[in-house]
């Protein structure tokens, strides 16, 4: 499958390599070029510099061919604006988006995708660990 | 009419004021603690909203529901793409309205993302500033259709082309109409057989280009 992970956070290398690995074709897109120091030294995939509103940077990343998008940048909005755009202006199958702010997860539903983030979970794991006497012992090494 | 404005820059709050002079329900919401600092001494205190406008709950707590038009005047084009969507899907607020900071986001306001007037004011200024520039003694009284239309005013100087010809016979360019030619002070009502005089104020509605030919027939 052809992917374009928007985003080269931690996140998003970590995705990118796993999905290069397994023999995807992955193009990553990212505003900055520093970025791309968080991708490992053998990944096989390719890399587009550019803002990714901008009218060419998704061509660039030859999103009209594209069978999957997953948008996680820092942003909320821009993850689900910009999978919104993949799915609805360039017909890519499969999007998703990143949640960092668990509130902002309604937002970003709003726009009919599918969104993905682990801080609520997380919370409410965390939550457990420090307040459950079972689920404290059981966390211990 | 009840008006919501998202963003306080210096263009939201000019905005915000004009509206309110008009009598209109304005309510403006923004976030940051040192642009509102300054909103605070031009607008009155009931018009401003101090939260992030892209959370729901804000929205909804701004009265979404019942304005009849958003204005998404951030200084973050994600946020005015995203407000314009939500306000039309969630809220079906019947008027959006999408400021564009960068002309390179220009393309993606349009109607699938619910924006129904974008203002891309580069654009606009950049317009402005070439016509001022190109077009000497035309001044433009008033922009129509988002500025792709001009009323123009043009004092006809002595040895135009125009001078001593009727409007019939004139090569007028196609999008353009002569709307009144106020000659010693009197309003005069053009009809084809119509001749102009030097010293005549000729009042033009047209496009860019139609002035740009206007502009070899009215001067000297």
């Amino acid at each position: 499958m052809k992917i374009i992970i928007v985003g080269c956070g931690r996140v998003g290398a970590n995705l990118a390599d796993q999905l290069a690995r397994q023999g995807h074709l992955v193009i990553v897109v990212d505003q900055q070029v520093a970025a791309f120091d968080a991708l490992p030294l053998d990944f096989h995939g390719r890399t587009v510099v550019g803002d990714v509103l901008a009218g060419n940077v998704l061509h660039r990343a030859e999103i009209e061919s594209a069978d999957a998008l997953a948008a996680v940048t820092a942003s909320d909005s821009l993850n689900a604006l910009v999978a919104h755009i993949a799915r609805t202006e360039y017909g890519v199958r499969r999007v998703a988006a990143r949640n960092c702010d668990p509130r902002q997860r309604l937002l970003q539903e709003t726009f009919d995708i599918a969104v993905v983030g682990g801080a609520a979970w997380e919370g409410q794991r965390l939550e457990q660990i420090l307040t459950d006497q079972a689920a404290g012992q059981e966390a211990q090494p | 009419m009840n008006i919501l404005i998202a963003g306080g820059g210096a263009t939201a709050a000019q905005l915000a004021a004009q509206l309110l002079a008009r009598e209109h329900t304005v309510t403006l919401v923004e976030h940051r603690s040192d642009v509102l600092a300054l909103l605070h001494q031009e607008l009155p205190t009931e018009v401003i909203y101090e939260d992030s406008a892209t959370d729901l709950h804000v929205l909804e707590e701004t009265g979404i529901r019942k304005v009849d038009v958003m204005v998404a005047c951030t200084s973050n084009d994600t946020d005015n793409l995203v407000l314009c969507y939500l306000a039309r899907t969630l809220y079906h607020v019947p008027r959006t309205i999408g400021r564009i900071n960068n002309p390179r986001h220009a393309w993606l306001f349009n109607e699938k993302l619910h924006v129904d007037v974008a203002l891309n004011e580069a654009d606009i200024l950049a317009h402005l500033i070439s016509e001022e520039m190109s077009l000497g003694n035309m001044l433009t009284l008033l922009k129509l259709q988002r500025g792709k239309f001009s009323l123009i005013e043009t004092t006809v100087p002595p040895g135009a082309p125009a001078v001593g010809r009727a409007i019939k016979d004139l090569p007028l360019p196609e999008q353009c109409v002569i709307a009144g030619i106020i000659r010693q002070g009197q309003m005069l009502v053009p009809r084809g057989i119509t001749v102009f005089e030097a010293g005549d104020e000729v009042l033009t509605i047209t496009d860019a280009p139609g002035a740009e030919e206007l502009y070899k027939l009215f001067s000297g």
